[in-house]
């Protein structure tokens, strides 16, 4: 532009919402309760198209209807990808890097991302199974399966 | 209905970084420069305007409430399209088709380089419970589906050289391709594959753009314009938001594609050149299949064999594509629209193909969407 005459200026600033309670919704509360007070992963039955699917929602991406049980599933997952991650969300570089995996499960659409443990070299393909936190730590999250491990 | 031209584009920018600007000024020169084109007063001649913008991108709240003064488009129309920029064209497109305006002006633009993490913005748009909680730079989601592509078409990180150099070198006669160079494909073969298996030579950096293109009925236009760029199909189509759910699959790109195709009558054969989403290497060849440019059995000969080169049958990528360019956020549409509209009026330098009379765009939004635009232009000839 015209008329500069003076050093280029920035103005910094930042974003006043940074905190959320984000609500997690009826199915994937029982989804996540079942992960702290059973061990296991269950996935969304849809009573109208018949499909099972993860993650799980109370309602059907693929036949539009409302959805409202859960059933359990093969605990057995397998490994669709993977990929050493070293970089966070920040894009900061990592002490511990960490295996991530895309994982499905049978008879199931869909699938869960998670952290591959106990693995030297992970494989498409490769069979897992998950791994939880001790019964008294976990809070209802994700977070209470440390991570998968080969079977 | 009356058919719909694009009579005039402009853009200023693309660059990694437009300090010299903000993003109104930016803005304001990129429509000065579309509206000069086909000779028309923004604050007379203009039905509506739409913005494409995105807050958390823009870094402003509410942010197309800011769009209005730039455009010369005070106490007019004007409309906001969170999207890609393509969809706000389409936008546009429906404006005149439905007979409710005859000129609509379509903005779009990236001021990338004011976004201190534009990681955690990415990471901002994965779900809460289900994906944000790994805590993973958003670009290993590309890493998990490049594996699984390239494992099940047998393609290499060689392979994926090939487009490196393909687009980065295309790049290097567009003026505005701020990434071209010249490949040493030894040093890609070297380079750290810090998102495993990509390197950040698989990667399209970000870019400053604005982009401003001026739509008229087909009166309008050719009253206006003596080289109107004629929008022959377009459509849009989103997969699920979660990418658990989805997987690794381009589907809405192969039914906004087919929607095209179909509703145009066309199909590949007839497209002379493809300006596609590039911002991950492997991802050319993912949309190269959505578009049936090639198929799942070709797709590896049909690379090494070079025919998405610009002496190939089936061009992709000319201007250089992102890894050339860089990604301009949402005005990645709209910009490819930009070197589209130039090669089909003849008006693309040294980088004008021969035979240039009808294109496809084909744009995505980037991880963690499933949400693509396709677009089918052509000069008329």
């Amino acid at each position: 532009m015209e008329n500069r005459t003076s050093r280029l200026l920035r103005y910094p600033g930042d974003m006043e919402a940074e905190s959320y309670l984000y609500t997690v919704g009826p199915l994937a509360e029982q989804f996540l309760l079942s992960i702290k007070n059973e061990g296991k992963i269950k996935a969304a039955y849809c009573k109208n198209c018949g499909r099972l699917f993860l993650p799980v929602r109370s309602f059907c991406t693929f036949c539009g209807k409302e959805v409202n049980e859960l059933r359990e599933i093969d605990q057995e997952g397998v490994v669709e990808s993977f990929s050493k991650v070293k970089l966070d969300s920040f894009g900061k570089e990592l002490k511990e890097p960490f295996y991530l995996a895309y994982i499905k499960f049978r008879n199931v659409e869909g699938g869960l991302l998670h952290k591959l443990g106990e693995v030297k070299e992970p494989k498409i393909g490769m069979k897992v199974k998950p791994v939880f936190k001790e019964s008294k730590e976990r809070i209802g999250s994700l977070e209470d399966i440390l991570y998968f491990r080969p079977i | 209905m009356s058919e719909v031209a694009i009579i005039g584009a402009g853009y200023y920018g693309f660059k990694p970084i437009t300090d010299e600007v903000s993003f109104r000024e930016g803005t304001f020169l990129a429509a000065m420069r579309a509206y000069e084109q086909c000779n028309i007063d923004p604050r007379k001649d203009v039905d509506s305007f739409i913005a494409c913008e995105e807050d958390f991108n823009v870094g402003i709240a509410i942010s197309n409430e800011f769009a209005v003064d730039q455009l010369g488009g005070v106490l007019k129309p004007v409309s906001t399209v969170t999207s890609e920029s393509l969809i706000g064209l389409a936008s546009g497109y429906m404006l005149i088709k439905s007979g409710l305006c005859d000129i609509v002006v379509v903005e779009a633009h990236s001021k990338a380089s004011n976004l201190v993490s534009p990681e955690k913005i990415l990471e901002f748009a994965m779900d809460p419970v289900y994906e944000r909680f790994l805590n993973f730079h958003p670009n290993y989601l590309a890493s998990l589906e490049a594996r699984n592509y390239m494992e099940k078409r047998g393609i290499s990180n060689d392979d994926l050289a090939l487009i490196i150099k393909k687009n980065k070198e295309n790049g290097l006669l567009n003026p505005r391709a701020s990434y071209s160079i010249t490949v040493d494909l030894e040093a890609v073969k070297k380079s750290e594959k810090i998102f495993d298996p990509l390197s950040e030579y698989d990667i399209a950096q970000y870019t400053d753009a604005f982009v401003v293109v001026v739509l008229a009925s087909k009166e309008k236009a050719e009253k206006l314009s003596n080289k109107p760029v004629w929008i022959e199909g377009l459509y849009w189509c989103s997969e699920s938001s979660l990418t658990p759910l989805r997987g690794f699959s381009t589907n809405a790109l192969e039914l906004a594609a087919q929607k095209v195709y179909d509703r145009t009558n066309l199909n590949p054969k007839y497209i002379d050149f493809f300006e596609i989403d590039d911002r991950f290497s492997y991802r050319e060849l993912m949309h190269i299949e959505a578009l049936k440019v090639s198929n799942k059995d070709t797709i590896k000969k049909d690379l090494r064999e070079g025919r998405f080169s610009k002496e190939g049958d089936r061009i992709v990528n000319a201007s250089g594509g992102y890894l050339a360019t860089g990604v301009p956020l949402d005005a990645g549409g709209l910009a490819r629209v930009y070197e589209a509209f130039l090669q089909l009026r003849n008006e693309a330098g040294q980088m004008q193909l021969k035979n240039a009379n009808r294109c496809l765009i084909a744009s995505w939004r980037g991880i963690p969407t499933s949400t693509y635009a396709v677009c089918a232009l052509s000069n008329g000839a």
